[in-house]
């Protein structure tokens, strides 16, 4: 496979280094319970949904387009051609920029236009649901698709439910830990998860980029001035806030939004790593055989993350996708048809590990049958480690994604953070 | 001619045009002036507003004015300076090369200049990047012939005014071209036969019967480099922020429309204004020779 982020002068990496280099991380992962893939029931259940699904599709008259608004990876062909194959619906993809920028786009009509909405856990429960810009689905049908998951998604799964509990908001299908990515040979893995993110915007001053995705860089500089952003902030969390945005942007290399870019400039090793960063930031590069680019999740987190079960806190972010029927006025069963096809193991698979430029973990790993169809290099590429523990670990170092509720004061801080940066 | 037979002919000439121009006015209606109203009504609508018929405020502009905001305006009017300036420099040689060249050689570099129009530009500049970065073409291709390169030429004011200047040489080129038409060549024979010398000829002569096509170039430069966002996303990475990138921000990531529009309406101001003086210096007639 040609390697696209591989520079001119440079050799190849030389893979079993790089896996000796993780060997620390891993060996501390392998405190975290592993991923025991099941054999099959929630697998069989999907794939005997599907064919039923499709056997009432074909006799029905309805409309025959589907629409759907999502992050990639649910607008690409890997998934929605064998999709429309098996259907016979034409989709029309739309790709978000942004989850706050998707939830408006619903409130301004969009429901008229969408079928299907995917967007980060939070968004559904706390304003589209209450809104009436979501439409609950069938819990019946989909709770035994429980069974094909990772641990920590289990049946009922809190993101995926009303308040009330009662009603079904969506499926959940890729997540990914957040927090920062590095070179390893640059800047030591070990030396990041413990020094936390003072160690890159700090000790890596000059030497790191930013990724930025707005909304991300705003919830890690929350995490790195030492509070939670899902919540509201006092007077000298905002100022600690400012304090910190303008520093990140201040000691920042370079400002981009081009993950692929960016991995390109960590492994030519002009930039040490990025802030912030997920699994999916580091997967291609390391799905190229450049493994020593990789997420990390510092140990510590703030005073108020720190719980028994947890007592060193949580300093990522975790986010989960949930993806749910719009309440478009005139709806197509094509819309939920997509649903439970995600859940066929082959459709998740491809989900995860097929969108271009990105590869995700997703739940449904928690089956066998979605597992298996994995490659050993597509696994590492996604920080799988033994059994899963290496994900795992990350995974367990973080909160969970949520709504800012300061988030609009935050962004023109963060604007202004960015502004200045050069003055 | 009596005074009601004036009439008829006059209100018969003025209703046939008018009829002519409609669909003009209605496309520019719909789609200038309807927009633009919308723009105008947002950028006075409180935060967080989605409709542009709220209660109006005033709040948008005082935010821009506390925020730094002068920071993008003052980048993108700099770089708009910097690069129109670059590009008369450059256009107007290679505008009196294509001009006395003829036939094959002119065509050919016309196509040349032509050519990278007809791919994205946002490809055109990443394709820059990946020349100019670490490890890219020119460092990478460097550094494996001779064992050292330049390192990373992106990331710096200087590559966003070489991306603006190689995105918008066309936009400058080919009115300076229509404007050299303006030049005939037996007035320049003439003056040689007088006794100027090259430089009166380009300062008497050739500059002020080309300075239509000057001024169009410079002035369509001018707005659209106001307006410029993807070269300093791509080749500057965020060393500058430009006002076009706080308005994209607004509308997207920040989902503060009415910001966002606040920000247009200050940047089609900016733009409005350049346009009004250089429009006082063309006579558009002269230029398309209609007169």
């Amino acid at each position: 496979m040609t390697n696209v982020y591989r520079n001119f002068s440079s050799s190849r990496r030389d893979f079993i280094r790089s896996t000796a280099s993780l060997a620390a991380t891993v060996g501390a992962a392998s405190m975290i319970p592993a991923v025991s893939a099941r054999a099959d029931s929630g697998a069989d259940y999907a794939n005997d949904l599907w064919e039923r699904t499709k056997a009432e599709l074909s006799g029905g008259n309805h409309r025959m387009e589907l629409n759907i608004h999502a992050w990639e990876g649910y607008t690409e062909e890997p998934v929605l051609d064998p999709f429309s194959r098996q259907t016979g619906a034409k989709v029309n993809p739309q790709m978000l920029i942004s989850d706050p920028a998707a939830v408006n786009n619903l409130r301004g009509g969009g429901t008229k236009t969408w079928d299907v909405i995917n967007l980060n856990n939070a968004w559904q429960r706390k304003m589209l649901y209450p809104e009436g810009l979501i439409t609950p689905l069938d819990k019946d049908k989909y709770q035994p698709l429980y069974e094909m998951n990772v641990p920590g998604f289990e049946w009922p799964y809190h993101w995926t439910l009303d308040v009330s509990g009662n009603h079904l908001l969506g499926i959940i299908q890729r997540y990914g830990p957040s927090a920062m990515v590095i070179n390893s040979d640059l800047i030591s893995a070990d030396t990041v998860e413990k020094g936390g993110y003072a160690e890159m915007i700090d000790g890596a001053a000059g030497k790191y980029a930013i990724l930025d995705y707005e909304n991300w860089v705003i919830m890690h500089a929350c995490m790195a001035a030492g509070f939670t952003p899902f919540r509201t902030h006092s007077d000298a969390e905002m100022a600690a806030y400012k304090d910190m945005i303008f520093k990140i942007f201040k000691n920042a290399k370079k400002v981009s939004d081009d993950q692929a870019a960016l991995a390109r400039d960590m492994i030519t090793g002009e930039v040490v790593g990025c802030f912030p960063g997920s699994v999916y930031t580091a997967s291609a590069a390391r799905n190229e055989g450049e493994t020593q680019i990789m997420n990390v999740v510092p140990i510590e987190g703030p005073e108020e993350t720190k719980t028994a079960s947890h007592p060193n806190g949580r300093a990522g972010i975790i986010w989960i996708e949930v993806t749910s029927l719009v309440a478009n006025p005139s709806p197509t069963p094509l819309a939920d048809a997509f649903l439970v096809y995600c859940h066929t193991p082959e459709a998740a698979y491809r989900v995860g590990a097929k969108s271009p430029g990105t590869l995700n973990p997703v739940v449904q790993m928690g089956s066998n049958d979605c597992l298996s169809k994995w490659s050993k290099d597509e696994l590492d590429a996604i920080q799988w480690g033994e059994g899963g523990s290496w994900l795992g670990s990350l995974v367990d170092r973080c909160i969970d994604f949520d709504i800012n509720p300061d988030y609009d004061a935050m962004h023109d801080m963060y604007t202004e953070a960015k502004r200045t940066r050069g003055s | 001619m009596d005074s009601r037979k004036l009439t008829t002919r006059v209100w018969s000439s003025l209703s046939s045009g008018l009829l002519c121009s409609a669909p003009l006015f209605v496309l520019l209606g719909l789609g200038f002036f309807g927009p633009l109203a919308l723009v105008i009504l947002y950028s006075v609508q409180p935060r967080g507003s989605f409709s542009p018929f709220g209660t109006p405020t005033l709040e948008n502009y005082r935010d821009i004015i506390e925020q730094a905001f002068y920071l993008s305006f003052g980048w993108s009017l700099l770089l708009a300076i910097i690069s129109t300036t670059i590009l008369l420099i450059i256009c107007y040689p290679l505008a009196l090369a294509l001009k006395r060249y003829s036939g094959a050689m002119a065509d050919i570099l016309t196509l040349l200049v032509v050519a990278p129009l007809f791919v994205a530009e946002n490809i055109r500049l990443q394709g820059w990047v990946l020349f100019f970065d670490k490890g890219g073409f020119l460092d990478g291709g460097l550094n494996h012939l001779f064992g050292f390169g330049p390192g990373s030429l992106v990331n710096n004011v200087p590559s966003i005014v070489f991306g603006m200047v190689y995105v918008y040489l066309p936009f400058m080129l080919f009115p300076i071209l229509l404007g050299l038409s303006n030049v005939p060549a037996d007035v320049r024979e003439a003056a040689l036969d007088l006794g100027a010398n090259k430089w009166r000829i380009f300062r008497d002569i050739e500059i002020p019967l080309a300075m239509p096509g000057i001024l169009i170039g410079s002035l369509l430069c001018f707005v659209i480099s106001l307006g410029a966002f993807s070269e300093a996303k791509f080749l500057g990475k965020g060393v500058i922020v430009t006002i076009a990138q706080d308005i994209e921000s607004a509308f997207t990531f920040g989902q503060n429309w009415p910001r966002g529009s606040a920000l247009a309406v200050l940047l089609i101001i900016l733009a409005g204004t350049a346009v009004f003086f250089a429009m006082r210096k063309i006579d558009l007639n002269k230029v398309l020779g209609t007169r």
